[in-house]
């Protein structure tokens, strides 16, 4: 199967006063093309570090300090994969959103609370879609040219539709000359000598410089009157929030998309957040929780619309839960967390049907059945300090079958069966 | 027969909609629209329903951090009491309502302003459902939670360090936390803070809005074990809104359902999974995810538009979703009425169905 990222061995550390908080300890995921990938586990285990990390956004005092995250997102790369941890800022701002984009945990501290839902969501489309949403706009006015009742009007709508087609040309241009300079990047990224090095950095700065808009445009933004031929745009994007919103299963979206996000409802509030990643269109989406405020019917609505996108738009999605039915449902693969470790990794149905790991095996047993039972089943002890986290096995001091050998070395992540990856001293 | 904690009567709470150039008042978001609900002292009631049908609005009207439009609200009342006020509220006699609006007065918590809330914020505590929002950002984690025990003046110094450290065990977790803000923290080390912090004073009765959405089902067994055992040590009551029906069924007693704005089903937690009456409820319970790759349930898709609280629709609110609905379900609207021993349901045909 074709990958799309993988992360390899990543540690991230975050320095705070009191020490070093060792919040990863290795990861190692693989999320393939057109797989949807669960990640679960203890809630602080590192699973939100984890695709921080993928997105090159971890808070700071934290800090990457070791690992690769290998991303395969075009044909050329297929066998290498660009280690984004090598590139530079302006690279990742050109991944984040188009190729990937993110669902954040706590929904109401992703929004902006003085600005409107529904700008909010534009905002989304007129960064990741644009070219997409200028086409459109054109061909609106194109056909309110043809249908050509009016006499002055015509005139506007064709001096509007120049604009615009401005402006896609020179969106156009723009992506253009960055894809040839990542090119090129890409060519000198492993090179040493000093004539490399400088043209890496011209470039680098270079592409900081580019701008996407032509000067005609430009000026004519500044215009009194005249600078107002872009609501044009505006309409037209605004279609298809309320779209989007209404596919979301949100009541009423012609008024909430000009509501301010503490007008609405905690789930509300999650679908917004959930409507401007899926808004651009990405590669691969991240949604951490992205559920966990929505009842079963409205989450069973949002599942659907992922798993039709998947079919259409989006290739892969990497889905952080803590609901394991949830879990059952959608994923593919998942890897189980516990205290910074990728315990163990197999396809959903082995995971469910062959826990190895005692972590899984726990987790599992506490799940709340649909039978009466009188207590629930958790597993003993507490979460582990990440300052001084245990050593060998992270779990040892609360696994029932810990032996002397846990405490010593970090236990191997082995094969144990096909496509089951497990990191425990009671397989090997 | 055992008294209620928390009385609500015909409880409204809407939420004005501005419009215009000018921000008239245009409508209102119908967000709570005549609730009648009663609460018994040491219970769990499960508060289920779609998300944005007012269940966090209820919650935070009956705790007073919002004025309600209408209806009343009586903590800790004996019962004679509300019953008289009630009636005299509805009598026909104009000097009889004047002078049930005079008691009523005395004991309806929606007329407290106030230093006359206080006592109230003591014995009621709430748990947010987003707790990145209900926790200063700028204190430590044993500021947020000795707080509510320092306003309260009853420990010194000592005291209250020891009941801190003491409460963050009980929520999974340990002293060294102590020191930190809580951006340090991941979303479910939070959720816990908040629930530490509730629990700071011994309330009497707990609103507890999705406590546990963010957290991991072992924590979360720990968690919904300690709410139990405290409920049994302590005969605290809850209100516990949740989306997670399994959870609902474990910890509640009762189970009350709403939808847009209005109860539609309430009784014991086995009546409502094993006797469904209401459609809806039907709908809520087939989607519930298993934890089983191979089980899939067939599901109860709801389709037709979400409605839109702002102009619900006219009759049973569930008619444009529900596919049992008939005429009659278009015009009237159906009471809440009793199905069978304290299970309630509002519909015109759960006879049938
Ligand atoms: N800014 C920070 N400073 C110090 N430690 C941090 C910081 N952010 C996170 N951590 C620590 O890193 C660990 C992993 O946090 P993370 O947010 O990834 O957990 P999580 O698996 O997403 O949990 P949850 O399910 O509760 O969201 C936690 O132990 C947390 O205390
Ligand atoms: N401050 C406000 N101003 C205007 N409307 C509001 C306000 N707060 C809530 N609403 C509206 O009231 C309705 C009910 O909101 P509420 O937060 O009570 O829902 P909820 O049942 O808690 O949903 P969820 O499960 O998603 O949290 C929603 O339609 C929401 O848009
Ligand atoms: S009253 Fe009618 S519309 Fe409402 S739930 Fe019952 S059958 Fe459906
Ligand atoms: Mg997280
Ligand atoms: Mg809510």
């Amino acid at each position: 199967m074709q990958k799309l990222i993988e992360t390899r061995d990543i540690y991230t550390d975050f320095f705070t006063f009191e020490g070093v908080v060792k919040a990863l300890n290795g990861v190692s995921i693989i999320v393939n093309q057109g797989e949807t990938y669960g990640l679960v586990g203890e809630s602080g285990c590192g699973k939100s570090v984890t695709v921080r990390s993928i997105m090159r956004i971890v808070q700071s005092p934290g800090r990457i300090v070791d690992g690769k995250i290998l991303l395969f997102l075009s044909l050329e790369d297929k066998e290498q994969g660009i280690d984004i941890l090598k590139r530079s800022e302006a690279y990742m701002e050109s991944i984040r959103g188009n190729d990937i984009s993110m669902i954040f945990q706590e929904a109401s501290t992703s929004l902006n609370p003085v600005l409107s839902i529904g700008y909010q969501v534009a905002e989304s489309f007129l960064l990741h879609r644009l070219d997409e949403m200028l086409k459109e706009t054109i061909d609106t006015l194109k056909g309110e040219i043809e249908s050509g009742k009016f006499f002055i009007a015509g005139w506007w709508k064709k001096f509007q539709e120049f604009l615009f087609k401005a402006e896609l040309d020179g969106l156009e241009k723009y992506t253009e000359m960055v894809a040839g300079i990542d090119k090129r990047l890409y060519e000198l990224e492993d090179a040493a000598d000093k004539a490399s090095i400088d043209e890496r950095n011209h470039l680098n700065r270079k592409r900081d410089r580019l701008r996407k808009t032509v000067p005609v445009v430009q000026f004519v933004r500044h215009l009194p009157f005249i600078k107002h031929y872009g609501k044009k745009l505006h309409k037209t994007i605004r279609i298809h929030v309320v779209d989007l919103l209404k596919e979301l299963g949100v009541a009423n979206p012609h008024n909430v998309v000009d509501m301010y996000p503490h007008e609405l409802s905690g789930g509300m509030q999650q679908r917004i957040v959930i409507a401007i990643a899926l808004a651009c269109h990405p590669k691969l989406l991240i949604a951490d929780e992205p559920t966990s405020n929505l009842d079963v019917t409205i989450q069973a609505q949002i599942i659907d619309l992922i798993k039709i996108l998947k079919n259409t738009s989006i290739a892969s999605v990497l889905f952080i839960t803590h609901d394991l039915g949830l879990v059952a449902e959608m994923c593919d693969r998942v890897t189980v967390m516990y205290a910074g470790d990728a315990c163990e990794t197999a396809a959903v149905k082995d995971l469910f049907k062959e826990p190895l790991h005692p972590y899984t095996k726990g987790l599992l047993r506490s799940v709340p059945k649909l039978k009466a039972q009188k207590e629930l089943e958790s597993i003993p002890g507490t979460v582990p300090n990440l300052i001084h986290p245990p050593s060998g096995c992270r779990f040892h001091p609360r696994c029932p079958h810990a032996k002397d050998i846990c405490s010593g070395d970090k236990p191997p992540l082995i094969e144990y069966s096909e496509g089951h990856f497990i990191a425990c001293y009671l397989y090997i | 027969m055992s008294n209620n904690i928390i009385e609500v009567r015909e409880l409204k709470k809407y939420y004005p909609v501005q419009g215009g150039v000018f921000k008239r008042h245009i409508a209102d978001v119908k967000a709570v629209d005549g609730v009648n609900l009663a609460i018994k002292k040491g219970e769990c009631l499960g508060l289920v329903g779609e998300s944005g049908c007012g269940k966090t609005t209820l919650g935070k009207t009956i705790l007073r951090l919002n004025n309600a439009t209408e209806g009343r609200i009586y903590f800790n009342e004996p019962q004679e009491k509300v019953e008289e006020v009630e009636g005299l509220l509805s009598s026909e006699d104009r000097e009889e309502r004047s002078r049930g609006q005079k008691l009523r007065k005395k004991i309806d918590i929606t007329k407290f302003y106030g230093r006359r809330l206080l006592p109230l914020r003591q014995k009621i505590q709430i748990v947010f459902q987003d707790p990145s929002n209900s926790l200063n950002p700028r204190m430590l984690v044993k500021g947020i939670i000795a707080e509510p025990l320092i306003t309260q003046k009853l420990m010194n110094a000592r005291e209250i360090e020891k009941r801190v450290i003491e409460l963050l065990y009980t929520v999974g977790m340990a002293k060294e936390h102590l020191m930190r803000y809580p951006h340090e923290f991941s979303g479910g080390q939070r959720q816990r803070i908040a629930i530490a912090r509730a629990l700071a004073t011994y309330p009497e009765f707990m609103l507890m809005d999705e406590p546990t959405s963010a957290l991991d089902v072992s924590v979360q067994a720990q968690i919904l074990n300690l709410l139990q055992k405290l409920q049994a040590d302590f005969q605290l009551t809850y209100l516990f809104v949740t989306h997670h029906l399994l959870v609902v069924k474990h910890i509640s007693n009762r189970i009350a359902v709403m939808y847009l704005g209005k109860i539609m089903e309430l009784g014991s937690t086995d009546d409502i999974f094993e006797d469904t009456h209401h459609p809806y409820t039907r709908a809520l319970l087939s989607a519930i995810p298993i934890p089983d790759p191979e089980t899939k349930m067939k599901k109860i898709i709801l389709t037709g538009d979400v409605p839109n609280p702002v102009n619900p629709p006219k009759g049973c609110r569930f008619n444009p979703r529900c596919k049992y609905a008939e005429d009659i379900c278009r015009e009237a609207e159906p009471e809440l009425e009793e199905a069978s021993g304290n299970h309630f349901v509002a519909c015109h045909r759960w006879k049938e169905l």
